[in-house]
């Protein structure tokens, strides 16, 4: 138990449900700070970066929406910093949550960290749950694992998540398989499990794709009572702009396993540089719209056949020559809006003298 | 053998004025599914999947079908396309009733001309096409049971690709070659490959990465304006369905519960549920105007035992006593502008004649049912 000196393990674990968790012990800066994160998957192609260079931070208390088509590196992102890639998989950079790197971790000291620190609400919540066992069951056996509680004492604690998440009659649901539970139930037990040991970092993968748009709007208002009630960072990756709209504070746009864009919810929505931030935001069917959505052509390029420059190329309409040959840089534009385009950057940098001298 | 009927592209103007005088392609009269469960040893109970259903599509218009998992929407799809049996009702296709609870599995020339005219857009792009079978042979396939000659096949099988916006030679590829909009392509491709009159999308695009999922959505709109096609299409996205529908029909639990144009849906929403969706739709501009309903209550309730009197009453924030006692009639309170609930009680002006319920939209005199 190498970690129990850095974590004050079972009994900030088991505070009410209102208190910080052990997040708020004495550390200041960013929760998570990930720094050039690469991972890279052996196939009969050659090596396929599916995350290329990744960076970012988050803090306490904030949503990261992470933005991206299938394919774009975001799900295996979040598999990354929770330890789940198999062995085979390349990973270089480093992952820092709460001042500890968990790249460098032993699996050992990363099972650990897993479930406490950080854990994950899964798109599908019928695979995320065992169906032999009841939700009960499950929930003790996550609690056992993460404390020295008894088992009466777990099955308290199960109750307490079960009416944290919401859940009408959570006595009956306890004792109930995960069939006999509705989508929307179910992904309430996921995220109750995910809270056994209030972890300071969420990771929620795609958590309300599989749900309904009037369980999906409850769901959500879930992950912002955490946010805002228990001060967790989460990082809510998704493909829907809406949704994200919805429940991100920070916004960081992925496209073929780079980071092309990142900002503010509102330098994103109202302001977007990259061509394909614009190109989602038209894509995108608005309440009441007539005209024909503007579609982005073509298709995601093939992560193992990344051409030398910008890999959105291919489909930009704002394609220049100096795009195919080199890559773009992840260039500051504001003051927390970034964005990886040549095209523009140079925009934005001539427009900026104009601006000058009119104000 | 037969010869490929021409997929005539319709001049827009004379298609709309004769849409208006004439009968439905499509008209769907109380149609109702039933599916076993077991409950017991050797109980069985039977879950409504679809009850009393009725609608109408004009030609070349669309009919889109919005509720949540669960409110029979495929299930409705499937008894049109007559993938499922009817119980009760029928489906009148283009003057013709062709499935009533007696003709369960029509066979012969009556359903192969039917179903020349009838073709659906499944949802997984990844399950609905054969992974042994290259793109050509995929789109040829109903020509070739359809008897259509060899050299006619492979002309139009190129031509249908191109129409889809892919390439020749796509036609030698395998469905794991193609990305997800491109085998929806090939999809529409499939289903166009008969000329058929009325084309059911069955969340055709829900699969689909968004800005990929613009892309099909305007070759199914220029497809409709070319070859002048009827859609009945079916999604849980409120807003897709209101971009492509003409008229949009929201169902709760097997029953439709409010049908009408989607300007007017969108604008002026009456049923409570219908209100509710539209409140739980994510928004993406902050300044969209939204309508300020506390997200539902509560889950679906189970089919197997609905409520009694209006289904919806035990999530309505609305509901009233009368609600458990009877099922709403459907009335109109508006012109062309049905709902069933009884926030909207029937009166001399808002009656409708319950037959044809939920079924036009125009005010159009009802016409004769022929069997």
């Amino acid at each position: 138990m190498a970690l129990t000196a850095a974590r004050p393990a079972a009994e900030t674990a088991m505070a009410p449900a209102d208190g910080l968790g052990p997040a708020g012990a004495g550390e200041s800066g960013p929760l998570l700070q990930v720094r050039d994160l690469v991972t890279e998957f052996k196939t009969r192609d050659g090596w396929l970066t599916a995350v290329n260079h990744v960076s970012y931070e988050l803090h306490r208390g904030r949503v990261l929406g992470i933005l991206g088509e299938s394919g774009s590196g975001k799900s295996a992102m979040l598999r990354t910093i929770l330890g789940l890639q198999p062995k085979s998989t390349r990973i270089s950079g480093e992952v820092i949550l709460r001042g500890r790197d968990l790249i460098a971790m032993t699996p050992r000291e990363r099972e650990d960290v897993r479930g406490s620190w950080v854990s994950m609400v899964f798109q599908d919540p019928m695979t995320a749950l065992d169906p032999v066992f009841t939700v009960e069951q499950q929930l003790v056996e996550t609690i056992r694992r993460h404390s020295t509680l008894s088992k009466a004492a777990a099955a308290e604690r199960a109750l307490e998540l079960l009416e944290m998440v919401q859940i009408p009659s959570p006595e009956r649901r306890l004792k109930a398989y995960p069939f006999e539970l509705s989508g929307g139930m179910r992904q309430r037990v996921v995220i109750a499990m995910a809270l056994v040991s209030n972890p300071s970092l969420l990771l929620a993968d795609e958590p309300t794709t599989a749900l309904d748009v009037t369980v999906q709007a409850r769901v959500l208002e879930l992950f912002r009572d955490l946010k805002t009630k228990m001060g967790m960072g989460i990082i809510f990756v998704t493909h829907d702009l809406a949704v994200a709209a919805d429940i991100a504070d920070d916004i960081a746009v992925m496209y073929a396993g780079r980071i092309v864009e990142y900002g503010r919810l509102e330098d994103i929505v109202r302001n977007p540089q990259h061509p394909y931030t614009k190109g989602l935001l038209e894509a995108n069917i608005r309440p009441g719209q007539t005209e024909r959505p503007e579609a982005i052509p073509g298709a995601p390029p093939n992560l193992a056949k990344l051409p030398p420059g910008c890999a959105f190329a291919p489909r930009c309409s704002k394609v220049e020559a100096t795009c195919w040959e080199s890559l773009p840089t992840l260039d500051s534009i504001g003051l927390s809006h970034g964005v990886r385009c040549f095209v523009a950057t140079r925009e934005i940098q001539n427009a900026m003298p104009v601006a000058a001298k009119g104000a | 053998m037969t010869t490929a009927p021409e997929l005539v592209p319709v001049p827009t103007e004379d298609h709309a004025e004769t849409a208006v005088y004439r009968r439905p392609l499509l008209e769907v009269v109380k149609v109702s599914k039933k599916f076993p469960v077991r409950v017991g040893p050797l109980k069985r109970e039977y879950v409504s999947a679809v009850d009393s259903l009725s609608f109408s599509v004009d030609h070349g218009k669309t009919l889109g079908i919005v509720g949540e998992s669960g409110c029979g929407k495929s299930t409705a799809a499937r008894l049109v396309v007559g993938l499922l049996p009817i119980d009760e009702g029928d489906v009148i296709f283009d003057g013709v009733n062709v499935r009533g609870p007696r003709q369960m599995r029509q066979q012969g020339p009556a359903e192969k001309s039917l179903r020349r005219n009838m073709q659906m857009v499944f949802q997984d792009p990844h399950s609905s096409l054969n992974p042994r079978s290259s793109v050509g042979e995929i789109i040829s396939f109903p020509m070739k049971v359809h008897g259509f000659p060899k050299e006619e096949q492979r002309e139009r099988t190129s031509w249908l690709l191109e129409q889809v916006g892919l390439h020749g030679n796509h036609a030698s590829y395998y469905p794991h070659q193609l990305s997800g909009g491109q085998r929806q392509r090939v999809n529409i491709a499939r289903a166009l490959a008969l000329s058929p009159k009325l084309v059911v999308c069955d969340e055709a695009v829900s699969a689909l990465d968004k800005s990929v999922q613009a892309q099909v959505l305007n070759l199914l709109k220029n497809l409709q304006e070319e070859f002048g096609l009827t859609y009945l299409f079916i999604s849980h996205d409120l807003n897709v369905v209101e971009y492509m529908s003409d008229t949009v029909c929201v169902m709760y639990l097997g029953q439709a519960v409010e049908i009408c144009d989607s300007e007017g849906l969108y604008h002026n929403p009456l049923h409570p549920y219908t209100r509710a969706l539209l409140a739980s739709t994510p928004v993406l501009d902050a300044d969209a105007p939204r309508i300020d309903v506390p997200p539902l209550e509560g889950e679906l309730p189970s089919p197997l035992n609905p409520p009694s009197g209006c289904r919806f009453r035990t999530r309505c924030p609305a509901a009233m006593d009368v609600c458990a006692e009877m099922a709403p009639v459907v009335t109109m309170p508006e012109p062309g502008h049905r709902v069933a609930c009884h926030l909207y009680p029937e009166t001399a002006e808002t009656t409708v004649d319950p037959d044809f319920a939920l079924r036009t939209i125009a005010a159009r005199e009802p016409v004769e049912v022929a069997v």
